[in-house]
């Protein structure tokens, strides 16, 4: 095995190799092999793995390099033209079947893997702290009028501490989703598709970066297990967690990503690669109108100006002027009415 | 990258982000150390001019600024470094050598990202990296579209990152002054005409005012009856 000191531990050899350091870019680099310390025997070991057994001398072994963590994949379930019908179906319904298919012109639709962080174990530890708990309490008054009895709020705290046994499966976005609206994609439902990742399939696939690393996600995840184990409206004082079969793994999820234009706007819809549900929608805003506004501005114009003409202008000059008051600036009377036009008929936004 | 195999010599190719692969050869597994320097990455790009003037429209368009004319597009790819900040955060930074245009991204384009050779780049001009902090982990050639532009009676300049369509700007035009939708408007003076027109059969100011308060109460009304039931299918 290269030369590597093997270091034994007292239920484990520890496995790994020395090499020379490979280029992480240019056109060749070497690389070295992994071999049993015992027997020398070449060992199958994936991405990620920790503890294997030896497959010639059956012996226990635990992988201190290269580190690297699993990498899991699913294949999307749904078709790049199913993915575009949902869109379509989508951008239909939003808009009140006002923007369908002709309307829109697609731009590209692509399927992007979106690198999610995972953390699977036994979590064994303590935690303790305080629990706060408030109570009314009926006090005597202690003034002049001491029979008088009321009501006040008594907080008590009550030191606890707890041993602290539970299954974790907890995961994390590993790159920023702003823009593909996926925080809410639930990975623990979906345990049964996962694949291995292989990494000579990901030339051609498009993957998003991820954007955390191992270390954050890592204290991230405990972070959380700390606020989990806690009881509601608890402080923490100190906590000790062991996990246990740590199984700390980055998931790449499979989304459809369409960009369409309308109305000279680009917008964007993310479609779930598995179920072909619609993630988040970009759709064109169809201006609700304010109806009060639509309904009783021309009214009061027109019984104004079928009344009297001039009142109408004076109503409008009423209008105008109460406007440059309100915003202590004075506007060209033009560029005044089509912001206020704007701000009666232009629709929400 | 190619990898040699140190047990049968076989050549494996290599894909970034990997740390160990199995020999297409021999089978044995072969481990990529740590600790040789940040990735250096380029995300292959086929260059579209038009596809980022019209990001840069769609951009200007949904904040309501005015349409860019004169548009004068470069291309190119630039280095920038992955650096984690004191939260862990990854950030994507211009990396040493890389143009003055260049700026902070929120993120970095999703992509087929390949280990740096500049022929991915296809003859566009690829600026060499320079110096690099010591805590980058990756370092990126992103392709980037610098988009000069005139738009409201000023020249303005916009970064597109490809692939992303991602438009970053310093600066961009001021909001139009006539932005109302014309549309509705229209719609408001059609229903000015029809009150007004209403209010001339009334014989007296008392009349008109009931006619045309009964006809603005039932329009709002069957507005308002049709809009919750659009909503509830």
């Amino acid at each position: 095995m290269n030369g590597d000191p093997a270091v034994a531990t007292t239920k484990k050899r520890r496995a790994g190799a020395r090499g020379v350091k490979p280029k992480r870019s240019g056109d060749y680099a070497e690389s070295f092999g992994i071999t049993c310390p015992l027997c020398g025997g070449s060992l199958r070991v994936h991405e990620g793995e920790r503890s294997i057994h030896c497959e010639y001398c059956d012996s226990s072994l635990y992988i201190t390099r290269p580190s690297g963590v699993r990498r899991f994949t699913m294949r999307p379930k749904i078709t790049p033209g199913r993915a575009k019908l949902v869109a379509l179906h989508y951008l239909s319904e939003k808009t009140g079947k006002k923007v369908k298919a002709r309307h829109a012109s697609i731009i590209d639709l692509k399927l992007i893997h979106v690198p999610f962080w995972r953390m699977r174990g036994r979590l064994i530890g303590w935690i303790c702290g305080d629990k706060i708990t408030q109570e009314k309490v009926e006090v005597p008054s202690q003034g002049p009028n001491q029979h008088t009895i009321y009501e006040t709020l008594r907080e008590e705290r009550h030191p606890y501490s707890k041993l602290v046994f539970k299954h974790v499966d907890w995961s994390t976005p590993a790159c920023t989703l702003r823009y593909l609206g996926l925080q809410g994609i639930s990975l623990r439902t979906r345990l049964l598709d996962w694949d291995l990742f292989d990494h000579e399939l990901k030339d051609g696939k498009i993957v998003a970066l991820p954007m955390k690393g191992e270390k954050q996600a890592r204290a991230d995840a405990f972070s959380y297990l700390t606020r989990l184990t806690a009881p509601t409206g608890a402080t923490v004082r100190a906590s000790r967690f062991h996990l246990f079969d740590n199984n700390f793994s980055l998931y790449y999820f499979p989304v459809y990503f369409l960009r369409y234009r309308y109305g000279g706007i680009i917008y964007t819809i993310t479609i779930d690669g598995c179920d072909g549900q619609v993630v988040r929608g970009d759709t064109p805003e169809q201006g609700a109108i304010d109806a009060r506004n639509f309904f009783l501005v021309p009214a009061a114009f027109a019984f104004l100006a079928g009344t009297y003409l001039p009142l109408a202008f004076i109503a409008t000059a009423a209008v105008y002027i109460h406007d440059m008051v309100q915003s202590g600036s004075l506007l060209a009377p033009h560029v005044w009415m089509a912001g206020r036009l704007d701000k009666w008929f232009g629709g929400e936004r | 990258m190619l990898i040699s195999c140190s047990l049968c010599g076989g050549k494996n190719d290599v894909q970034p982000g990997q740390k160990m692969l199995s020999c297409a050869f021999c089978g044995s597994s072969l481990a990529i150390d740590e600790g040789a320097g940040p990735e250096h990455l380029i995300l292959p790009h086929e260059r579209n001019d038009r596809y980022a003037e019209e990001a840069l429209s769609s951009y200007l368009l949904r904040k309501s600024r005015p349409h860019p004319r004169d548009m004068k597009t470069e291309f190119s790819f630039v280095p920038f470094m992955m650096i984690e900040d004191e939260k862990g955060q990854l950030n994507t930074i211009p990396a040493g050598g890389s143009p003055p245009f260049a700026r902070v991204l929120p993120f970095p384009p999703s992509g087929g990202y390949r280990f740096f050779n500049a022929q991915l780049a296809k003859e566009e001009k690829v600026h060499p990296l320079g110096e690099i902090g010591e805590d980058t982990s990756r370092v990126l050639h992103l392709p980037v579209y610098r988009i000069a532009y005139t738009a409201g009676g000023g020249e303005w300049e916009a970064l597109v990152i490809g692939e992303s369509w991602m438009v970053s700007a310093d600066d961009i035009p001021p909001e139009r002054p006539f932005s109302f939708n014309i549309g509705n408007t229209l719609a408001a003076a059609a229903l000015f005409t029809a009150f007004l027109f209403l209010g001339k059969l009334a014989p007296g100011w008392l009349e008109r005012l009931f006619y045309i308060a009964a006809a603005s109460t039932a329009g709002f009304a069957a507005y308002v009856i049709r809009r919750k039931a659009a909503s509830r299918t």
